[in-house]
């Protein structure tokens, strides 16, 4: 995990989620920069004025979203890892760009006993080429049947939602969709 | 491919032009290696972000800092941006 030396007030942060609120822009597209400490304390304070029920959430993926504990950071095998948020593991081979091809992602949840595991999984299907076209995703939704996906510890919960985290992981395309 | 051009005037300072069609998703977060002061000449509606900042409008004559290393974004408005940059 990066190391978060710029601070960021409480009040700033507050002042994020009304932006969001007065712009009508989903909680999924954060708008402090993905992995920084506004992004993480943004996702805590809405969850606490979600939960409050100061925060009236309508989009159905930002309900979804304020039910994880995407902002909580925890300690995994002895590093500070962040909860319910998508990483793109980091291309190991070098001097051998690749462009398209199979992308591998992670994430870190709680299972039912609360014990933090590391969730792997792939985009075997080429985000940025299907990511826009409305066909392509429509019939990875369908056969992965995305809707019926709850389970945040498997896989295919993650994989059917990448859409949504495009833009944390800086890829282009993206938005409020399943595949 | 950039999302800008690029006119210089010196070796420290220049013009940049950001086209009203780029798309958004092309004004990525990034961090740059030298201070830098910011005159907008042209442009309505752009905002620009500092790291755990709120986004604020600049606006034509908006003079601005930008300080080495600290991470920062435009946000596309109604038309093109055209700014002066000045490395400092």
């Amino acid at each position: 995990m990066k190391n978060l030396k710029q601070h960021i007030h409480e009040n700033t942060v507050r002042e994020g989620v009304e932006y969001h609120v007065s712009n009508g822009i989903p909680l999924s597209e954060c708008v402090f920069r993905p992995h920084s400490e506004g992004f993480y304390k943004f996702y805590i304070e809405a969850r606490k004025q979600f939960d409050e029920g100061k925060l009236e959430v309508t989009d159905s993926f930002d309900i979804e979203l304020m039910e994880t504990e995407i902002g909580e950071r925890v300690d995994y095998e002895g590093e500070e890892v962040p909860l319910d948020i998508p990483l793109m593991e980091e291309d190991v081979e070098l001097n051998s760009p690749k462009r398209g091809g199979t992308k591998k992602y992670y994430v870190y949840v709680k299972n039912d006993k609360g014990n933090v595991i590391k969730v792997n999984f792939g985009d075997t299907s080429g985000l940025k080429a299907k990511i826009d076209d409305p066909k392509a995703r429509k019939s990875f939704v369908a056969r992965h049947q995305c809707d019926m996906k709850k389970d945040k510890t498997k896989p295919g919960y993650w994989a059917c939602r990448l859409p949504y985290y495009a833009k944390q992981l800086g890829l282009s395309g993206g938005g409020s969709f399943f595949w | 491919m950039k999302p800008y051009t690029d006119e210089y005037l010196n070796e420290d300072e220049w013009i940049r032009k950001f086209d009203h069609r780029l798309d958004s998703d092309e004004l990525v977060w990034h961090r740059d290696t030298k201070d830098r002061e910011i005159e907008v000449l042209h442009g309505d509606g752009w905002m620009f972000q500092r790291d755990n900042e709120i986004p604020f409008i600049i606006n034509n004559s908006s003079k601005f800092k930008i300080n080495a290393m600290v991470y920062h974004r435009l946000i596309k408005g109604n038309t093109s941006l055209i700014i002066k940059i000045k490395e400092t």
